[in-house]
Parts: C-alpha cells; structure tokens; sequence
C-alpha cells in the first residue's frame, strides 16, 4: 500500500544543507506495523513528516513515495489535503503541545468529522463520544467539553489518537506516542494504538527511540542511523539474528524498570555524526566498537545478505566470523579502537 | 515563496531577524534617520545664530500670506508676514529642548526607580510596579494637560518667559514619562539582577548600591536609551497636543505644535505654515521610531508586558 | 467563582486608589489651593469654597466626603472666576460623555475589523510583498502624530473635498446619515494609527503560533489553511493584542481630547478643553476621576474577556 523510494530530505540552513533523511526505501502493507527506531535527531521524525507531506518551506525532497499507486508527498497542499484524515493521519509525541490549548477536545474531534465527511453537528457529537470511549476514556459526555489543559497526559494522547482515528484512516503515523508520558501509561497507550490498528486493519508507522517499544509490536523493524536506513528486518529475525552494531548497541540500551525511559546510548559513547558533513565511509564508524579501516574508507551498501528479508549496512556483522574477528581485534588493543575515534 | 505551506514556514523567525540585526551594519534607512536628526539638532542649536528673519514679529514690508518657493521665503510666511522658515526653525529649537530636558528628567528619576524596582524587587518592587501601573491609568496627554495648568496658573501677573515656560512644559511632560521609563527599565533589570554574575557579585559581599550601578545598569542602558528614543517622540507629538490646548509655550514664540494649533481652525488659509512644521514634526517622529527600533534590536532588548 | 470576585476586589481597590489621587489634585497644587481655584475670590468666598471643598479636614475624611458624593453622581460644580458657584458638572459629563463614547466605540469597532483581517493575512503570507508593504506603510502610520493627521484630513477631505462636516457632532437620533458623517472624520483619524499597531501585533503573535504542534496537528487533519488560520490560530494569537488594546485605552482618550478639540466636537475633550482654559480645577479633577475610572474599568472587562479567549486562566 505504501512504497517509499529512496527518499531523501533536506533543509537549507545558515550553516549548509541539513541531509536529514538520506535515501531509505521501505514497503508498507494495510495491517502492517513497521516499527521505526534509532537515537534522537536521527531523522525519523522528518521520514514521517515528508511521507505525510508536512514539511517546512524550506525542505526540499527527492526519491518517490506511493500511497495505493499514486505519488504523493509533493508540494501541493491541495493534493495532500484529499489524504490528511481520510487516508492517513498522525499522532504526535507531546499531546500537550499538539492539541490546541484553547479549543475543546469534543471540538477538535467533530471539526474534522465535519469537514471531511459532512456529517451533521448532532452525528459528529455521536461519534466523537464513540471514539472517546473506544480509546478508553471514561465519561466521554464530560470529556468532550474539556480542555487539553484539564486532562492527564494519558488521557491527552488518548484523545489524540481518538483525532488521528476519527475519519478512518487507512495509515496511522505514530511518532513517539508515548515518549512525554509517565512510564506507567506507556503501555497501555501502546496496547490501545496496537489494538485500534488491527480492529481497524491499519497500516502503521510507530516511531521511537527505543527498541523495547516496538519489540512485540511492529511486524518490522527498520533501524535508522544519521538519516539512513542500517538494518530493516522483520521483528523476529532482528531480535534473533541482528546484525548491525548499532542495532546492538540500541538493544543494549533498552531502559530496565528501574531506569529513566530516557536513558541515551551508554552502551556506546559519542554522539551521531553531523548532517550537513557526514563522514565519508561507515556513518556510525566513529563510534562502532567492530569499526576497522575499511569502515572510514567505504560506506557499507544496504542488503540481503543471508536470510531473505533482511538487509544491513555492514562490513563487519554481529555474529558473523567477521564481526567476531573484528572486535577481538579491537578490543585486544584497545588503544587502537579508541584511536580509531 | 513556494506553494508548500506558508503556514510553518519560517522557523526560528523572531531570534533569525535578531541575529541578522546584530550583523548587520545599521542600514540605509537607520543612517537618513541619524542624518535628518543631525540636520534638526544642527538647526535648534544654531537657531539665533543663522541669517534668518524675526520670527516673532513680521515686517509691514512683505506681502503677508504667500505660498512656498516665494523669493526670499522659501516656506511661505504667514498671515502677519512671518517667514515660515524663520518661525520653523526656532520652533525645533524649542520642541527639540523641550522633547530632551522632559526626556532627561523621565530618564534620570524613572530609570532611577525602575532599577531599584527591579533590582531590590520583593514587596517594595511589587509596590513600586503596582504605582507604576496605576500612574499609566491617567492618560498622558490628559495628565499633562493638568500638570501644565497647575504649575502656571493664572495667578501669574506677567505672561511667562519663554525659557520658563519651557520648563514648565518640560517638567509636566517628564513627569508624565516617569512610569513609562520606570517601568521598561525595571522589566530589565529584574532579568539582569538574576544573572550569574549578578549573583556572583552578591555572593561576594558587593554592596547593593555598588552592584546596581556597576553590574546592573551598564546592561540596562540600552533597554532605557531604546525607550528614550520613543519618548523624545512621543514627546514632540504631546507638545502638539498641549499646543492644542493653549498649553505648550506661549504664542507669538514658535514651537513644531504650536505652528499646526495656531492654524486648526482656519487650515485652508495658508496651508504651507501647518504643513511645513507637520513634516517637520512626522520625519523627526519616524526616525526617533526607527532608531529606537534599532537600537531595541541590536541589543536584543527584554521588552517589558507592553 | 472566588477568582471573579477576587478580580472584583482588585478592581474597587484600583478605582480607590486612582480616585484618590485624581481627588486629591488640586490639593497637590503649590500654595494655597483656594487662591488658585478662585483667583480672585473676596475672603469670604474663599472661606466658602475652603468649606465646600473641606480643606480644613485632613485627608482622608476629604476624600470620603468627595467619593461619596463622586459616586452618587454629584461631582460639585464650577468656579467662576471671582469664586461665584457655576454649573453641575456632572449634568455635563452626562451631556458630554456619551459622544465621546460613542466615537471610541467605533473606532475599536472599526479598527478591528480591519486590523484583524490585515494581521492575520500578512502573518500568512509572512515575507511577501503586501506583507513588507504593510511593514512599512505601518511604521509611517504610526509615526503620524494625531493632530497632524486630523488637520490633515480636516484640510483634504473636508476644505477641499467638502466630503464631511468639519466640525460639530450630530445626534444619531438627528438623522444616520449626517451622524455617521460628523463622525467620520475624527473616526478615520484615530483608527489609522491603531490599525497600524494592533495589526503588526497580530501579526507577529500569529507567526509565532502559526509555528506550534498543533497547528501542524490542524493541518495533519485535513483542516483548510483558511479555517486553521481563524478558528486555530487567532485566537491564541490575539492575548498580547487584548491586553495591548486595554493599556491602549489611555492613548484613545489622548487621541479623543485631540480631534474633539479640531473638530470641534462637545465630548469629555471638549469638556477639558473649555476647563482647562478657565482653569477650572474641580471640574479637571472630576474628569480626570471619570476617564480613569473608565480605564480601569475597561481593562478590567478586557481581563475578562481574556479569561473568555483562554481557558487556561479561569483555573489559575
Ligand atoms: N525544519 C528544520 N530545519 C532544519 N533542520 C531540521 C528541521 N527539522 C529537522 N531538522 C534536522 O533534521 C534532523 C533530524 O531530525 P528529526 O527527524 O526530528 O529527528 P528524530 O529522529 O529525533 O525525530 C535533526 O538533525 C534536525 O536538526
Ligand atoms: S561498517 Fe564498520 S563501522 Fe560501520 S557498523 Fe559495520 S563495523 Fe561498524
Ligand atoms: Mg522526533
């Protein structure tokens, strides 16, 4: 249903072109989970934001995106606006930023109900009521007429899924939907987003940073790195067979329970490479601990290597004899590694 | 601009102007204004020593009531044959004086209690902010209007002197400007005063007194001469104002207001003597505006609420 | 609830305060207070106004006295010059305010309607031409004072074009048409320069909403630009522009003394103008007592209305 092809976007800035999302290619079918991970400022959020065709004046983007055969994402807002809502929408990853502070929640609801399916004000009233309860609000009536401000973050984003889902879209885009919220209502928002997407046979992009979120709910994974795509396999395969160091370093990062959700890479230290300047080999190189010299020579290509369906950007796999060889090496000699930086 | 979304352009718009300010050199238009300024400043200084006609008294000799580029009138003159000329430039000397010595005196004691405000801050700066407040409740031309008529009545036998006159106003109008300064000057100081080296210098057993002046204010001057700037222009327009009531200097002395007063009632006669001080009045007015615009934006001033 | 009437108390005190200063004015005054309200007032007359006015009670007990009959309606009445009691002043407030009112009633009405239109589509089209034009013709705008503006309309528009009265104010009740043109003028004069103000505030309040998540959320939904722009982001954007528009109040009353004055209009202007002339200081005193009143009062609705506009602040 979705097919993105080597989509790349950049912005003009005062210091140069930011290339923050640099050729990824992904297929997407209605009912699929794809689960979108990497590091903050890594450029997921700009993968959505130019598939949903939201980007700023001065974005410019390249390579072509299909939505059930038809190319979409260009310039013309007028285009777009047949597929916001109806066919695809969004949950954002601060509700409290994104609902509008000064308008109620019913309103922000029924508006799109209204303007996309010209219902009448009494019907839109009906089926927000119907949303608010089927994301799990109780007492939808006294709910509609709230404001953002009076709600909990939970319940926030709970409405805002009840926004993204109100005109039926057959794509749900979710970009860190539970990042702002207390670790206690993660999951329920998850569970709610994974249950609204198969009762309603959705596609879903379900964007986060951390690897543990989409571990038993994306059917696959593509891990993003600097603005590419590293390693994209279905879930299974990656959790089992993962090949990538980064992927690794990001599973080794998965916050325990006892842990701020927020924890950055400590596994690794350093931090992603900058996206005007890009190094020229192995993006994540500077940081690899497998990394050799061919790495900061030689960018590694994206692809199926021994299992179908699994691609990677490596010259010196996880679990391969290889990558074996290539960390013995680094770490009997630290120095080197740490000189390699 | 593209067609793709106007509406989320422009990302970082208010610091990206702010950075482009600092860069930048002052502009075209910041230099006409300091130039137009300097002409004004040039003339109200040199007023009684140019070759110019008596502005107070006209000459039986000169058709009265000619229009512009008359020969030896560039202006026109008036009714009573006055060189417009003659009566405009001494009128700047005269606005332009009252505009700095109000300004002066608003600055000193507003700056003054704004920075105290600020700095000290706690009930006595709540306290002092609420009066500022309440004093911006009266009107400024209404409260000028009434400290002029009190600080002359006509208990007076004699008719004022010009200069005294000039204080008069002077000191009604830099009253009246006192909250306004008070009140910019404390907004930022109160921002400075939380700064690390504010602190620092508190931590370090600096008197209060001392810090205000030497850490506080030097950060806050560009705050008070920004809203200076306004002021002088609000000033020249308020003198109009006054003038309009019989409140600025006495007539026959010329000022920019009292040149446009002593025509609104009969504006179509010789219309040259209330445009000619307009004109001066509007372009002193922008670049007063402009340069405190400016100099707002170079330092990257903390507006106050307003 | 209790923030309503905690607002309300905040009000009463404000009203006190600033009625007391306006009260108390002419006792400000250098010198003996009587000799300057009637300069040439016999003893015995100053012996009178002295008790009238109760300067021979301390300062508090004055101002009791002068806000109980203030707030019944009763403002004292004139001096003439030789100390001879005049007219009520209140019966001129009452004749004079109305007018008044009544134009800056429009002018905000009108300058609305301009200036919001104005803002919002100049944010929208940030950095186009007719928003540098508006840019610039605004910074001109405001820097033509008042009078200037007024005499140049009254010179254009009614000496020369003879489109409109140039002075006098007609009753709506004396006929619509001659009413809205003895307004037009003075109208035109004061909204030219608040236009320029409320619609660069605007704008540039509504560029920076126009930035916000859930601006992006709008249009994610599907929602036309032109319904994000009104229903989404003005009213966010219109809060500095609110409070602006109340502090603006004592500009307009400035502005109202002025073209009443050219125009020749008997409102509160006028009713200054002539007070001021004659030195009539219990009369000044009332007025400057009412006009504060009125921008306390203003300010306080525009608070309100402001908890209207953001339901955020109802619960603070
Ligand atoms: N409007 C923009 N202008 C310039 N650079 C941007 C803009 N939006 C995002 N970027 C840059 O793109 C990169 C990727 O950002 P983003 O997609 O938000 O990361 P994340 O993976 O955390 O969602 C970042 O380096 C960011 O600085
Ligand atoms: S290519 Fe080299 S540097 Fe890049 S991830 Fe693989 S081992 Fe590390
Ligand atoms: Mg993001």
């Amino acid at each position: 249903m979705l097919e993105v092809k080597d989509v790349r976007t950049s912005f003009k800035t005062d210091r140069g072109l930011v290339k923050a999302v640099d050729g990824v290619s992904f297929t997407l079918e209605r009912g699929e989970t794809l689960g979108v991970v990497g590091e903050s400022g890594c450029g997921k959020s700009v993968l959505s934001k130019t598939i949903m065709g939201l980007l700023p004046s001065n974005a410019s983007r390249s390579g072509s995106i299909k939505f059930e055969g038809q190319e979409i994402g260009g310039p013309s807002i007028k285009h777009m606006r047949d597929f916001w809502g109806t066919q695809m929408s969004m949950v954002f990853q601060d509700p409290m930023t994104a609902l509008n502070p000064v308008m109620k929640v019913g309103k922000q609801i029924t508006e799109s109900l209204r303007h996309h399916l010209d219902v009448s004000r009494e019907f839109a009233n009906e089926t927000a009521l119907q949303l608010l309860s089927s994301v799990g609000i109780p007492e939808p009536e006294r709910r509609l007429k709230q404001y953002a401000f009076e709600m909990s973050g939970g319940m926030r984003q709970r409405v805002m899924i009840a926004i993204a889902l109100a005109c039926g879209p057959k794509m749900l885009f979710a970009d860190e939907p539970t990042t702002a919220l207390d670790v206690t209502v993660q999951a329920q928002i998850l569970d709610l987003l994974e249950a609204q997407q198969a009762e309603r046979f959705m596609a879903m992009i379900l964007v986060t940073h951390d690897l543990g979120v989409v571990a038993g709910r994306a059917d696959n994974i593509m891990v993003m790195y600097a603005g590419q795509s590293i390693e994209m396999a279905p879930t299974r395969t990656l959790f089992s067979q993962m090949r990538h160091p980064y992927t690794e370093a990001l599973l080794k990062s998965i916050p325990k329970l006892n842990q701020a959700s927020h924890t950055r890479l400590d596994a690794i230290g350093g931090r992603p490479p900058d996206l005007v300047n890009p190094p020229v080999g192995c993006r994540f190189a500077p940081r690899c601990p497998y990394a050799q010299a061919k790495c900061h020579q030689e960018a590694p290509p994206l692809m199926v290597h021994d299992t179908p369906g699994h691609e990677y950007a490596c010259w010196f796999p996880v679990g391969t004899p290889q990558g074996a060889e290539a960390l013995a090496k680094n770490q009997g000699s630290i120095g080197t590694a740490v000189g390699g930086q | 601009m593209s067609e793709v979304a106007p509406m989320t352009e422009a990302s970082p718009e208010p610091t990206q102007e702010e950075e482009e300010a600092t860069k930048r050199g002052l502009g075209i238009a910041a230099w006409l204004a300091i130039g137009w300024l300097g002409c004004m400043v040039f003339l109200a200084v040199s007023a009684s020593f140019l070759p110019l006609d008596d502005p107070i008294n006209g000459s039986i000799r000169e058709t009265p009531g000619v229009s512009y580029f008359t020969e030896g009138h560039i202006f026109g003159n008036d009714l009573l044959g006055r060189d417009t000329l003659a009566r405009v430039v001494v009128g700047t000397s005269t606005s332009l004086s009252i505009a700095a010595l109000s300004i002066g005196f608003g600055t000193l004691i507003g700056g003054f209690v704004g920075l105290v405000a600020g700095y000290v801050g706690g009930r006595i700066g709540t306290a002092l902010s609420a009066m500022f407040d309440i004093l911006l409740a009266f009107p400024p031309l209404l409260l000028a209007l009434t400290l002029v008529s009190v600080l002359s009545p006509v208990t007076e036998t004699d008719p004022p002197s010009r200069i005294k006159r000039m204080l008069v106003v002077a000191l009604a109008v830099g009253l009246v400007s006192i909250p306004i300064l008070a009140r910019i000057t404390r907004a930022n100081a109160l921002s400075w005063s939380q700064r690390e080296f504010v602190m620092a210098a508190k931590s370090q057993g600096a008197k209060p007194f001392r810090i205000m002046l030497r850490e506080v204010l030097p950060n806050v001057v560009p705050a008070m001469l920004s809203v200076a700037l306004l002021g002088l222009a609000s000033v020249i327009i308020v003198e109009g104002g006054l003038a309009l009531f019989g409140l600025s200097i006495n007539p026959p002395d010329p000022s920019w207001g009292n040149m446009v007063a002593s025509q609104v009632d009969d504006l179509g006669e010789t219309p040259h003597v209330w445009i000619v001080p307009s004109v001066f009045i509007f372009l002193s007015v922008m670049s007063l505006n402009l340069l405190g615009d400016v100099v707002r934006d170079k330092f990257a001033v903390r507006e106050a609420a307003i | 609830m209790t923030w309503l009437l905690r607002r309300v108390a905040q009000l009463v005190v404000v009203v006190l305060v600033v009625t007391f200063f306006a009260a108390i004015l002419t006792s400000l005054l250098p010198g003996d207070p009587v000799k300057t309200i009637a300069p040439f007032a016999t003893p015995q007359d100053r012996a009178r106004i002295s008790e009238e006015l109760g300067l021979d009670k301390n300062v508090i007990s004055r101002y009791v006295d002068w806000a109980g009959n203030f707030f019944t309606g009763d403002m004292g009445t004139t001096y003439a010059g030789a100390g001879l009691q005049g007219d009520s002043i209140s019966a001129r407030v009452r004749e004079s305010l109305p007018t008044s009112l009544t134009i800056v009633f429009y002018v905000q009405f009108l300058t609305l309607l301009i200036a919001l239109p104005l803002g919002v589509f100049s944010a929208y089209r940030q950095g186009s031409l007719f928003d540098r034009g508006g840019n610039g013709m605004a910074f001109a705008l405001v820097a033509l004072p008042t009078f200037v503006l007024a005499a140049l309309l009254k010179f254009w528009l009614g000496l020369k074009l003879d489109w409109f009265p140039t002075q006098g104010y007609t009753k709506i009740g004396d006929g619509i048409g001659n009413h809205f043109k003895s307004v037009a003028m003075p109208v035109m004069t004061l909204m030219v320069g608040q236009i320029a103000i409320y619609s660069r505030l605007l704008r540039s309040d509504m560029i920076s909403t126009l930035q916000e998540d859930y601006i992006l959320m709008a249009k994610a939904k599907g929602i036309p630009s032109r319904r994000i722009l009104w229903r989404h982001a003005l009213r966010p954007s219109s809060l500095t522009l609110l409070t602006v528009a109340g502090l603006n109040i004592g500009a307009l009353v400035s502005g109202a003394l002025i073209v009443e004055r050219i125009f020749k209009i008997d409102g509160i202007g006028g009713l200054i103008y002539t007070a001021v002339g004659q030195r009539q200081y219990i009369a000044i005193q009332s007025y400057v007592a009412v006009i504060a009143i009125l921008y306390v009062v203003i300010n306080f609705l525009v608070d309100m209305l402001y908890s209207v506009l953001d339901p955020r602040i109802r619960n603070v």
